[in-house]
């Protein structure tokens, strides 16, 4: 896996005079453009839900306020925002398990594979 | 070591003279003192193992990377939880109710936004600092020199806070006298971070989150006892004893106009990823999986304990806000409203609890503040010394100096500037250090990992753009434009600034990196592409 192996790139006002490296070539491996397709394409997926919730609660707080202040059952103190409160640290909790989940079986598997094959 | 037990020597002689001194408080609670000393006493013994097992640079910032996820995921919500999480936020709903959960809600947000766009990059990327990262392709000494300094403002701002806090708290708390209290955070964080380094740091902030989150599910769970563990009867008693009435089941005033809702919105989401002492967590850990583990292991503790931390904000309602016995003869609670929790800690379990509390929110300054000191040192002695200024040829020996020079100097400077701003407003203050980290390290970190037109000229104007976009605005905002400088009106409307100079951060970095024509702006462009192996497979050897 020598040809892969990287150590820091030259740096600093060194990095202007020296000439550019050549591409790695795991770059041109399909394997590779795949993983950081599967990964992007999830974190990214990941990422717009996220901020649509929180955005989305956000807005709701900001436009209409008293419409979390609703009881959640007539009578009962308890107010449909409270659910929805607590319901946003179940959702951050889950969506963070959910990544973890998958980079733990998916990417780490992907990304094994490119380092076995490249140093074949 | 020698040097160790004269600060210890040094630190004892202090303290008579701070138990000695007579305040207008509680008066000395001697529980809460002798709890708080066996406290130190831990954290100095801790320290001193950790003295000895620290020999590198790499020990020294990041503890040679042997921390292991849960003990990580601990340490980040021991940095992430101050004592203003539970004060603060307990207070808030206290005197607000439901508007308490809304900003418990931002800071959770932004630890997943960390872990899917920032925390797998950084690790593969960088070594120590974030600044690692960003000058992975572009010029050394600029990127650094802007990166280090915009995170030594951070890391001052915050310490500003978090020392006022301490000294305020432990004025009220202990009874010592403020600037005592202060010069005692300073002294003992200045040593676990000079001697114990990251591998101190580290074991306090997980005693310290350990002992957080006790505290507070032993608070809910007898709050909760009290009402039949029933939320629904909790729920009516505060409504019952508050003012407000059922306004306090809905939001508030908090955010009231819909720019500064977002505004705030953005500071606590995106601010976290551009928090150095943060994200210099994710380099104690052994891989990108311990990494991402530890992400993981945070967000459910500081989940659980901001979950714990509103219902003791309920409790306080209905068990503190009407007993005559937390109230002085104006009817104001006793130490003012940041100190109801620590009210009802008595409420639920009389004095020795209230003494663990007390020593509780201590221990959360000081693990906060110790964090805090090593991430302002690293970017000193790792980028502005050993990277710019003496190019990479600085030994490790020398690097190491230099950092714990930089924290006494730091010490030194935070104990001065908290008592400088005993007297002012600094509400403002930790709105204002996550507006920053939004508008500079966050847009500078975020491109330099997924864009790759990024150049050294655009992230340097660009994010000191923002970043100075981000001063000037809460400048002109009416919190300190109007409430701290007294003027009539304020000239920006808004609460918050984060909308804009997010805005401004990013507009300057794409703008100034596109008309970079320079042979070296395409050159950081063209080495994008071997970054991107890096990042996605993690091969940098680190020794």
């Amino acid at each position: 896996m020598e040809h892969l192996a990287a150590t820091y790139p030259p740096s600093g006002d060194e990095a202007t005079s020296t000439p550019l490296p050549p591409p790695n070539p795991v770059l041109s491996n399909p394997a590779f453009q795949a993983l950081v397709r599967a990964r992007r394409s999830f974190a990214y997926t990941l990422t717009t839900l996220m901020l649509a919730v929180y955005f989305g609660y956000i807005l709701t707080l900001a436009f209409n306020p008293a419409l979390l202040g609703r009881p959640l059952t007539p009578g009962q103190p308890m107010s449909i925002g409270i659910p929805i409160g607590f319901g946003m640290f179940a959702i951050t909790f889950f969506l963070v398990a959910l990544y973890v989940h998958r980079a733990n079986t998916v990417h780490d598997a992907m990304i094994h594979a490119i380092r076995e094959g490249a140093a074949k | 070591m020698k040097r160790l037990s004269l600060f210890i020597a040094l630190f004892s002689a202090t303290l008579p003279a701070i138990a000695a001194t007579p305040t207008v408080g509680q008066g000395l609670n001697v529980i809460a003192i002798v709890m708080f000393l066996v406290f130190v006493a831990s954290t100095l013994l801790i320290t001193r193992w950790a003295a000895r097992n620290t020999h590198s640079v790499a020990d020294h910032y990041a503890a040679g990377g042997k921390i292991t996820a849960m003990q990580n995921g601990w340490a980040i919500a021991g940095d992430y939880m101050s004592a203003a999480s539970l004060l603060g936020i307990s207070a808030l709903v206290f005197t607000s109710g439901y508007d308490g959960l809304i900003y418990s809600i931002g800071f959770l947000a932004s630890w997943p936004i960390i872990l899917f766009l920032i925390a797998e990059p950084l690790r593969n990327l960088g070594r120590f600092t974030l600044a690692d990262v960003v000058s992975y392709r572009l010029q050394q000494r600029p990127i650094r020199a802007f990166s280090a300094s915009s995170s030594i403002v951070i890391v001052l701002l915050y310490l500003v806070s978090q020392m006022v806090g301490a000294g305020k708290l432990v004025e009220l708390l202990f009874g010592f006298n403020y600037t005592a209290a202060v010069v005692l955070v300073g002294v003992l964080m200045v040593i676990y971070v000079f001697f114990g380094g990251m591998l101190a740091t580290t074991w306090i902030q997980i005693i310290k989150a350990v002992l957080l989150l006790a505290g507070a599910g032993f608070m809910a769970f007898m709050v909760l006892g009290r009402f039949g563990f029933s939320l629904n009867t909790l729920f009516a008693e505060a409504i019952a004893a508050h003012g407000k009435h059922t306004a306090i089941m809905s939001p508030g005033g908090l955010v009231s106009d819909p720019v500064s809702a977002v505004s705030l919105g953005l500071a606590l989401i995106f601010g976290t990823a551009g928090l150095p002492h943060i994200l210099m967590r994710f380099f104690t850990v052994a891989d990108v999986k311990a990494a991402r583990k530890s992400i993981l292991y945070a967000t459910g503790i500081v989940g659980s304990g901001y979950a714990l931390i509103i219902i003791i904000g309920f409790g306080t309602i209905a068990l503190v806000a009407n007993d005559p016995l937390y109230h002085n003869a104006s009817g104001a609670v006793i130490g003012g409203v940041n100190m109801v929790a620590v009210h009802l800690a008595h409420a639920v379990g009389g004095n020795v609890f209230l003494g663990f509390i007390c020593a509780v929110a201590f221990s959360t300054i000081l693990a906060v503040v110790a964090g805090l000191t090593l991430a302002g040192s690293s970017a000193i002695s790792h980028d502005l010394y050993a990277k710019v200024l003496r190019q990479g040829t600085a030994t490790d020996k020398d690097e190491m100096r230099v950092s714990r020079m930089t924290t006494l100097v730091l010490g030194v400077l935070s104990i001065l500037l908290g008592i400088l701003f005993e007297k002012q407003t600094i509400a403002f203050i930790v709105s204002l250090t996550f507006s920053i980290a939004a508008s500079s390290n966050f847009p500078v970190l975020l491109l330099s990992i997924y864009w790759r037109g990024l150049t050294t000229r655009g992230a340097v104007v660009g994010g000191s753009l923002g970043l100075l976009t981000a001063v000037l605005l809460t400048v002109l905002s009416p919190t300190v434009w109007v409430q701290v400088l007294g003027h009539a009106k304020a000239i920006y409307p808004y609460e918050y600034p984060a909308l804009f100079s997010m805005l401004v951060a990013f507009a300057g970095i794409y703008v100034f990196s596109v008309t970079d024509k320079s042979a070296r702006g395409a050159r950081e462009r063209g080495a994008f592409r071997n970054q991107l192996v890096d990042c996605e497979l993690g091969l940098i050897k680190r020794q």
